[in-house]
């Protein structure tokens, strides 16, 4: 428990340590200073070796000044700056390619969430789980504005990507490094790690943790933010289950049409008279004719996609990269 | 000199007509005459041969140099993008091949990135083409500022300074260049725009023709497009896709439904099947192109190139002799019964003086002000180390109690603490209620019976006093409420309306009983002891009730419920008790007594904290308490406690002279005061009234009395918020 237990920890001392935090900040000037010293004594009283990966993503109210006061006097922080705003997951990302511990935790720069809640993260996730997803049980936010569209969202992601987990967008996670080191984020991902971490065998459980009312600085999310999630699920579910046979994805989109081509051209083609009897090729329905044609076109269409993904997979060194990346991190 | 910045300026020659020597003579004196290094980069695209031998001769008096794009005519951008590459300094500035503007302004631009920007735009103002040229420019800059809602005023102008990070990232092709500034802004980099003064334009005079114009528009929309969309396909297929099979699959179906129904109308004579099947099948493609987008990407995503870090920094690399800042964990709790707290440790403060007095230059001489702030996540450990070293603290000042109405009901928290430079001298738990019945006020703590400012002296509890309220004032409270058990120095309101009842428990619990005076000893006697002698009034198969440390949340809260409803008041929720029970753990203990035939007849939540027992919640069937298990119950929680090493008991607060406080006498317990004391903030703010025995409430505590139980819990819950 007590730090007096650790070697002074100067820079140099430590080469890697075992927990790092990483903490995208947006335009929080009010919120850095307060975040790293409840952050300095969280992490301090946990006892284990840490470092606090700051990452600025392109501030403009000076919360870079006062990041740069803050690090010249503690060796455990160090810190990324962006010239310009690229984004929650960029930054996310950055500090995951900078974080060196085996035990990578990520967390909001806007003290909504509780550094002391990283230490309990951090002991379940030594119980054996690859990612511990923190779970704002009792949100301190407005009702309809975040809770309503974020309780949609949830749902929707934990049913359609098999990840169980309440609460997707929570930020204070905890990982082993070998799951974000395996995941290249891109555009928004972050809120979907704990599902492609699921893609790539990690075991993932949740914890509840505190949430804190807003203390400082304006909320950056809004509801139009669920409809784009709505428009990546579908495309989060073919990458965590086909990822490696596309094919199989794009076979299951072209299914209803492959079904309902040939139920067309006999609709088209077959006509049942009055007393029951029924005759091929004498009467047509050329428009069923028409649209079974056109199903059968796109479904070898999109069929044949498939095979242009499949290519792109087998092409790129993306899985070759993950699978050395993972048997990398296993033997650390 | 080695220490000026340097300034790359890039020009880009297209045509025969440029004058490269005086450009770069006009603009080298000025930039050294600024302060600067610079350097120039010359780019022959095109009919270059000319300047060779001109730029030869400059170059022995500038540092200069010259990219030839082999082919030529390859396009303005092309050749942007070229002299940048060949730049070596961070600043560029991009300048026609002539003097365009004063060439002593070039240093608004660059001192302007210097401040910061990442980009500059220039705004020749005063303008010296032809008046014809102006309009049209003019137009153009206005219907883009428009449609873009972008700042800028001349993006036609050809000078423009930017960092090479910039054109590293925006992506310019074709003649974007132009939309440079545009584009860089819309991309987050920070874009100003700075005046010049005009000198000389080339170019083609008069009307350049619609065409021109509407390349440019499409050029915006196209870098608009991809900027949005490339990162995720998905998301713009799969909205055009969704959206033609929503239409499409309707208008199919309608159309099929009666080709197959009884009317059997055949398909042929309506075209709308085939419009909307075509739709449909559109869409399923759409999001078949999506998805390969997405694969693409996905696959790709470590080639990239998503962000650029544009610094790095260790932390303490600037003195690496600069100790850290230490932190002192909090002192561990005093282990639970024994040991009487001290007021606030002096050798831990000393620990924490010593630690902090490494880190500033001068230790401080004089007493640092007292500062008064609302706590931070991550300190309530420290909170509650402080709260159980106080004399006076109680388990409602503790941060398990907070976050527990925090979560449950919702209420805002601003807990306040003072300090002195980093040692605590006092901490007041305060959380925003709004009522419909009591307004908006400041409470410390809700639904507790204790609370209030926990100070080191009298100078931190005014600091705190003050702070909460002026918060109140900011806030728009009518008044601040401090439930304090004992006086605290100073003179406030204070409402009489309530007493407390404590004791201090025996060393045996055989003594228990006998200290319960005689009248109440035989009720528990009675409902105890099997073999008891019978009295007048008790039936013989109620004795013997056992009394069990095991009960349930939900017995207790059935219990509980079902006597509120009694008193005609609203029970707080399920959900509060659960979260007690999780937060407190086996701190949060629920004493039930079972009868002989195992119904449970009542049960008590009690909380353990240091050396006390707080009896806090209880609730009992309405049909039982001729049998005394209201007497035994307490009796055998005090037994329980004395069993457990536990030195104090608590009995909680009553209504002076109401039953419950009658209740309490009987078992032998003297009323102390409380002091609950009031800051009153808003205008015309008084006392809270709003208790059971106002006569205003008795209508409706009838009327609540009389409700179906469910109905009773469903309204008192969201009731007892408003209640705290």
């Amino acid at each position: 428990m007590s730090p007096s237990a650790e070697p002074a920890p100067t820079a140099a001392a430590v080469p890697s340590p075992s927990l790092s935090v990483v903490v995208p900040i947006y335009n929080e000037r009010e919120n850095v200073g307060p975040l790293h010293e409840s952050l300095t004594h969280a992490l301090q009283s946990f006892g284990r070796s840490y470092e606090i990966v700051f990452v600025d993503d392109g501030s403009k109210d000076g919360t870079r000044d006062v990041m740069r006061e803050l690090a010249a006097t503690d060796p455990h922080l160090r810190l990324i700056l962006f010239r310009r705003n690229y984004g929650q997951t960029a930054a996310m990302a950055a500090g995951f390619r900078t974080a060196r511990g085996r035990t990578i935790v990520s967390m909001d720069g806007d003290l909504q969430n509780d550094p002391a809640d990283i230490g309990r993260l951090v002991e379940k996730l030594d119980e054996g789980f690859d990612v511990v997803c923190g779970w704002r049980r009792w949100r301190q936010d407005r009702a309809v504005t975040r809770l309503l569209p974020s309780r949609i969202a949830n749902f929707l992601i934990s049913r359609v990507t098999g990840a169980r987990i309440h609460d997707t967008g929570c930020s204070l996670k905890a990982y082993r490094s070998w799951v974000v080191r395996s995941l290249h984020l891109y555009s928004d991902m972050h809120r979907f790690l704990a599902a492609l971490g699921v893609g790539i065998g990690a075991r993932i459980t949740e914890l509840p943790v505190r949430h804190h009312a807003r203390r400082a600085g304006k909320s950056k999310y809004g509801l139009g933010r669920v409809f784009r999630v709505l428009a990546d699920l579908v495309g989060i579910k073919m990458l965590i289950q086909f990822a490696a046979h596309p094919i199989r994805w794009f076979s299951l989109l072209a299914l209803p049409l492959f079904v309902l081509a040939p139920a067309m051209f006999a609709l088209g083609f077959v006509k049942v008279h009055r007393d029951g009897r029924w005759t091929w090729f004498e009467d047509y329905d050329m428009a069923a004719v028409a649209a079974g044609s056109v199903a059968w076109l796109v479904a070898m269409n999109v069929f044949l996609l498939g095979f242009l993904a499949e290519l792109q997979v087998k092409v790129s060194k993306f899985f070759r990269h993950r699978i050395s990346i993972t048997a990398r991190e296993a033997s650390r | 000199m080695s220490q000026a910045p340097l300034v790359s300026v890039v020009v880009a020659i297209a045509s025969p007509e440029g004058q490269p020597r005086v450009v770069v003579d006009a603009f080298g004196k000025a930039l050294v005459d600024g302060g600067y290094r610079c350097e120039f980069v010359v780019v022959l695209d095109g009919p270059g041969t000319r300047f060779e031998q001109e730029l030869r001769e400059v170059s022995a008096r500038w540092p200069l140099r010259i990219v030839r794009l082999e082919g030529g005519g390859l396009g303005e951008s092309i050749a942007l993008s070229a002299g940048v590459a060949k730049a070596t300094g961070d600043l560029v500035v991009n300048v026609p091949p002539y003097v365009q503007i004063e060439p002593e302004d070039v240093l608004k631009v660059v001192k302007a990135l210097e401040a910061g920007a990442d980009c500059v735009a220039t705004w020749r103002h005063s303008r010296i083409d032809p008046w014809l040229n102006q309009l049209q420019s003019r137009l153009f800059n206005i219907v883009l500022r428009f449609i873009m809602n972008m700042p800028f005023h001349d993006l036609n102008s050809g000078t423009r300074g930017f960092r090479r990070q910039v054109l590293e990232e925006v992506a310019v092709y074709g003649e974007l260049y132009r939309f440079l500034p545009v584009l860089a802004r819309r991309q987050g980099f920070r874009v100003v725009e700075v005046r010049v003064r005009h000198r000389e334009e080339k170019g083609r005079a008069g009307f350049y023709g619609i065409g021109v114009y509407l390349r440019r528009l499409l050029d915006i929309l196209a870098i608009t497009f991809l900027t949005r969309f490339t990162q995720r396909p998905l998301r713009f297929f799969g909205y055009l896709g969704f959206g033609a099979i929503a239409i499409g699959l309707p208008i199919a179906l309608y159309y099929l439904y009666f080709r197959l129904g009884e009317a059997k109308e055949s398909l042929s004579d309506k075209p709308g099947f085939v419009i909307g099947a075509i739709l449909a099948a559109f869409g399923v493609q759409l999001i078949g192109f999506g998805l390969v987008g997405e694969i693409i990407i996905f696959t790709q995503a470590p080639n990239l190139r998503d962000f650029k870090v544009e610094e790095h920094i260790e932390g303490g690399a600037e003195s690496p002799d600069h100790k850290a800042v230490e932190f002192v964990p909090p002192p561990p709790e005093p282990a639970l019964p024994d040991a009487v707290p001290l007021p606030d440790s002096p050798a831990a403060n000393g620990v924490v003086a010593a630690a902090l007095a490494v880190v500033p230059a001068e230790p401080a001489a004089p007493p640092p002000e007292l500062r008064v702030r609302e706590i931070l996540p991550g300190e309530d450990s420290r909170w509650d180390s402080y709260v159980s070293r106080h004399p006076l603290g109680t388990f409602f000042h503790r941060t398990g109690w907070a976050r527990v109405v925090a979560e449950r009901f919702r209420h805002h928290p601003h807990h306040l603490v003072v300090e002195e430079g980093r040692r605590w001298l006092g901490v007041l738990p305060l959380f925003l209620t709004k009522s419909p019945f009591l307004g908006k006020n400041l409470v410390s703590v809700p639904y507790s019976v204790y609370g209030g400012v926990l100070a080191d002296d009298e100078r931190a509890q005014n600091a705190l006093l003050a702070r909460a309220e002026s918060l109140g004032r900011e806030l728009g409270v009518g008044y601040v409420e401090l439930r304090h058990l004992e006086a605290r120095p100073g003179e406030r309101p204070r409402s009489p309306l309530y007493v407390t009842f404590r004791c201090d428990l025996p060393e045996d619990p055989a003594e228990v009983m006998a200290r319960i005076p005689k009248k109440a000893r035989a009720e528990v006697r009675c409902a105890r002891d099997p073999q008891a002698a019978a009295i007048e009034g008790k039936r013989r198969e109620t004795f013997g009730i056992r009394v069990t440390p095991d009960g349930s949340v939900d017995e207790l809260f059935d219990l509980f419920a079902e006597n509120k409803r009694r008193l005609g008041s609203p029970a707080l929720p399920r959900a509060w008790f659960r979260g007690l029970a999780e937060e407190f753990g086996k701190a949060a203990v629920i004493h039930r007594a079972t009868a002989p035939n195992g119904r449970t007849l009542a049960a008590v939540m009690s909380f353990c904290w240091k050396d006390t027992v707080y009896a806090y919640y209880s609730g009992s069937h309405n049909d039982v308490n001729v049998t005394g298990v209201n007497n035994w119950i307490y009796c055998a929680i005090m037994e329980w406690a004395v069993e457990q090493g536990y030195r104090r008991f608590d009995f909680g607060r009553s209504r002076a002279d109401s039953g419950p406080a009658k209740f309490k006498k009987n078992m032998g317990f003297t009323a102390e005061p409380l002091h609950y004391e009031y800051l009153l903030v808003g205008p015309g703010a008084k006392l809270p009234d709003f208790h059971p025995s106002n006569p205003k409430l008795d209508l409706p505590r009838r009327l609540w009395s009389r409700m179906p139980m469910f109905l009773c819990n469903g309204l008192g819950a969201r009731l007892s918020r408003f209640i705290p």
